[in-house]
């Protein structure tokens, strides 16, 4: 404030310093622009001279323009005037500074003389814009402003208070209404809200309860209710009123806390409520204010939910029992056992339909009345007088929801307590009735319309699951039988194999022994009676010892054949090429006068066993090594093929073959094609061939011609194939 | 060859006992041939009992010809006997059967036999056979020095 008025002072007086030095400075110009008009007044006159050409407004307008602001007229003798020039944007302060006379008009006049003649008069106004102005200009406006500051100073502060106190007024006019509109909101909401709302003394006393509260509570009016202490049994006897005090002085407040009120008709009201305490300026507890909602749909909603849970927990429960037991007796059993346990049944019993069909015998039942009676053989008649028959033989449910009233019942000695019962078909696939499941409640309508639909579910799913047992069972002494009977002929078998096993050893032994004995005493006579023996004689020995040395021979290719049978295969990789490659070196030793060329295709590898190939081996090529004997050369070939993408092996000889309309006797043990006296041999060595190709998985047949030679094919099992692919 | 080596050939075919005597005598061997006509009497040799009872035990054959089927005990069982007892732990044993079964080698190999030889059916290989056995284990081979 002193600040602004200090500055106030500074400037007024700095003000007056710029007028005085303004008006010196006037003076000054306005002899100088005195002399400036006088020679504008010749120029004019001089130009007037000449008049008709020259507009003397042009000079005019230069001199007005180099005054920067003048009014300039001329008078002539003639009287003739001329316009004057004015900037336009000077016009307006001109009007304002003249009318408000705050400047004075300066006047300049000189003759505008011609040849020594007055033509005219040059009268110049002005009003010299120049700075001493606008110290005039900032002279007014700092007494304006210093003016208008005290005035507002004054004026403010009185303003400022009475703005206060109709501030304040109207502030109180608003709360005093927004009072007024809260109490009228709270009014009606106290009068129309669904929440129950009352004020209730520590003691009990209900001073207010709005009619929400009065109708949920089944009163008439709020003074009926006003009749009631809260002390005196409003709270249920399991939620006594002393738990809501307890909060309440625990927390100073009680936040959703769920009881149970008795309603005017004794009827039990869920609610939940929430209150808080007033208390008065000395902080004594005046009352309680709360609000109540009425949760009895919701309560019974969470006790419906809870059931369902209940049931499906129970039906999850059978069917888990129903799919992983597969005894019938343990999974109905369990069965029953867990429907009453989750449905908090008093007995629960399941029938099953006896063969012939006249009886339900029961076959499973829960407690100690169960037990009795499964004991005892408990039946009942199929269609006789109780509801179990009824429901076996309709295949429907009976459902009895007061036992009293049931005519079609059987008063079971044992279960005194029921109330409710009904019966429940078990039904097969085919719709057949197997039986049926007796549920019992000590309670009176215990079965809502859900606990049978969820029953009978169940039974439906048991129904299913016993049959399913029962084809078990059915499959599983099936499969004990054939078990039985595998092992059974497993024991023949061995015991046959053993025989042969046995048989062969003793042909191994004993056979020889007398072979032996002949072939030696022949011998013996031979050597020791030769004197007495005439050429005839010896060559009946000779046959003697031929046909004993045969038979020996014979039984040494009958237990070979009869090996390859017997005994473990050792699979492993086996190069037959060399395999061949070695008998044939065998076979060329042996004869070294043959001429035979063999072909061998290279590094032919099979997965087999090697000892049992080898011998496959020796055969084929020991044959095309005797059937091309009687040819000068011979060529032996071994080889693979590939035929249909199966490895086809084959040993082929140019020897002298057979006629292929005796290929199917080929592979028959003792199965000659060629005389003895052409080729010697026992017809066992392809029978051994063949079985031991067989035991390898693999096949053997063979194409030929007389006289063109034959090719013996062969392959070998799938797994063989599988070995090389890896 | 020397004649104090004793040959046991254990072998109940009395055909076979022929040949085979007849066999070794064709091949010149000539050493005392001791015949036992079942297991049992193998044993009795070997150990001095029953027949053979206070025999000089300090005679043991050169090598045994033992035949695998035999009445009373048989040939493994006497090859087993022979392992066992201290005295013979060592003698040398060679199989001769008509047998060539697998089991039957395999078998006589495990409890210790020293050789195998399946009897040929063939007299003139027979004799064979033995003149080559006996070469072998009377002359070829070294057997454990006498005490």
């Amino acid at each position: 404030m002193k600040g602004i008025k200090r500055l106030g002072l500074i400037a007024l007086l700095l003000g007056v310093l710029l007028v005085l030095f303004m008006r010196v400075y006037d003076r000054r110009t306005y002899l100088e622009q005195q002399e400036t008009v006088e020679t504008y007044a010749r120029v004019i006159a001089s130009s007037l001279w000449n008049f008709e050409t020259q507009a003397p407004t042009d000079y005019l307008t230069v001199a007005a323009a180099q005054q920067n602001y003048a009014r300039v007229w001329i008078t002539t003798a003639e009287g003739q005037e001329f316009v004057t020039v004015t900037p336009d944007n000077l016009r307006w302060l001109n009007g304002l500074f003249f009318s408000l006379h705050l400047i004075p008009c300066q006047e300049i006049s000189a003759d505008i003389e011609h040849r020594a003649e007055v033509i005219g008069r040059l009268t110049v106004t002005w009003c010299n814009l120049n700075i001493y102005t606008y110290g005039y200009l900032l002279l007014l406006m700092l007494l304006i402003l210093v003016a208008g500051w005290f005035y507002l100073g004054t004026s403010q502060a009185k303003e400022n208070l009475e703005t206060r106190v109709k501030e304040r007024t109207a502030e109180l006019h608003r709360a005093n209404r927004d009072l007024q509109e809260s109490e009228q909101r709270y009014r009606t909401v106290f009068e129309n809200t669904m929440l129950g709302m009352y004020r209730t003394t520590p003691a009990g006393e209900i001073l207010m309860a709005n009619p929400a509260l009065v109708q949920m509570l089944g009163y008439a009016s709020f003074e009926e209710i006003a009749q009631c202490n809260l002390e005196e049994g409003w709270y249920a006897p399991e939620y006594p009123r002393s738990k809501f005090k307890e909060r309440m002085a625990k927390d100073g407040q009680v936040v959703d806390l769920k009881s149970h009120w008795i309603k005017a008709d004794g009827s039990i009201l869920f609610i939940m409520e929430s209150a808080r305490a007033i208390y008065d300026a000395a902080g004594d507890l005046l009352y309680y204010e709360g609000m109540v909602r009425d949760i009895t749909e919701h309560e019974q909603l969470l006790t419906e939910i809870e059931r369902r849970n209940v049931q499906l927990q129970a039906a999850a429960e059978v069917s888990r029992a129903a799919s992983t037991l597969l005894m019938p007796e343990v999974l109905i059993t369990r069965a029953v056992e867990l429907i009453r346990t989750y449905f908090n049944f008093y007995y629960v019993g399941l029938f099953l339909v006896d063969q012939a069909g006249e009886n339900a015998v029961l076959r499973a039942g829960t407690g100690e009345a169960g037990e009795r009676m499964l004991v005892e053989g408990h039946q009942l008649e199929v269609g006789g007088n109780s509801m179990i028959g009824w429901c076996v033989e309709h295949g429907k449910p009976r459902i009895a929801l007061d036992v009293g009233a049931e005519a079609l019942r059987f008063d079971n000695p044992w279960l005194p307590e029921t109330r409710s019962e009904m019966a429940l078909p078990l039904l097969s696939r085919e719709q057949w009735c197997i039986g049926a499941v007796t549920v019992q409640s000590m309670h009176a309508a215990a079965f809502s319309k859900a606990d049978i639909a969820a029953l009978q579910s169940m039974t439906d799913h048991l129904a299913i699951a016993l049959e399913n047992a029962w084809l078990h069972e059915r499959v599983r002494r099936h499969a004990d039988e054939l078990e039985e009977r595998v092992a059974e002929r497993t024991a023949e078998l061995t015991a046959v194999n053993r025989e042969l096993e046995s048989f062969s050893y003793s042909v191994s032994h004993d056979l020889r022994a007398p072979l032996r004995s002949i072939d030696g005493f022949s011998q013996v006579l031979l050597e020791d009676y030769q004197e007495q023996l005439d050429a005839l004689g010896k060559d009946y020995l000779h046959r003697v010892r031929t046909a004993a040395q045969q038979m020996g021979r014979l039984i040494s290719d009958l237990l070979r054949l009869s090996r390859t049978t017997r005994g473990e295969m050792h699979r492993e990789e086996v190069n037959l090429s060399e395999l061949v490659q070695k008998i044939a070196a065998d076979l060329c030793r042996l004869q070294p006068a043959r001429k035979v060329e063999f072909v061998i295709m290279p590094d032919l590898r099979a997965y087999c066993d090697g000892r049992l190939l080898q011998a496959v081996l020796e055969n084929l090529l020991g044959n095309a090594w005797k059937f091309s004997a009687k040819h000068d050369r011979a060529r032996i070939e071994f080889g693979l093929q590939a035929q249909d993408g199966e490895r086809v092996y084959f040993v082929r000889d140019d020897g002298a073959g057979f006629n292929m309309a005796y290929a199917d006797k080929l592979f028959g043990a003792f199965q000659r094609l060629h005389r003895m006296t052409e080729f010697e041999g026992n017809g066992v060595g392809l029978a051994t061939v063949q079985r031991i190709i067989h035991r390898h998985g693999g096949r053997i047949w063979a194409e030929s011609a007389v006289e063109k030679g034959a090719t013996f094919y062969f392959t070998l099992s799938v797994q063989e194939e599988e070995q090389k692919g890896a | 060859m020397a004649r104090d080596k004793v040959i046991l050939l254990v072998e109940d075919n009395p055909n076979d006992e022929l040949l085979t005597l007849r066999a070794l005598r064709k091949n010149k061997i000539s050493n005392e041939i001791v015949v036992a006509r079942d297991g049992a009497e193998a044993l009795d040799y070997l150990f001095g009992t029953g027949k053979y009872a206070g025999r000089d035990l300090s005679v043991l054959p050169e090598f045994v010809l033992l035949d695998l089927r035999l009445p009373k005990i048989d040939g493994s069982e006497v090859l087993q006997r022979i392992r066992a007892a201290e005295r013979t732990r060592l003698l040398p044993v060679v199989v001769l059967t008509s047998s060539d079964e697998e089991r039957d080698i395999i078998e006589s190999y495990n409890l210790g036999a020293n050789s195998y030889i399946c009897k040929p059916v063939d007299f003139n290989q027979f004799v064979d056979a033995v003149c080559q056995l006996g070469l072998y284990w009377l002359v070829l081979n070294k057997g454990l020095p006498k005490y």
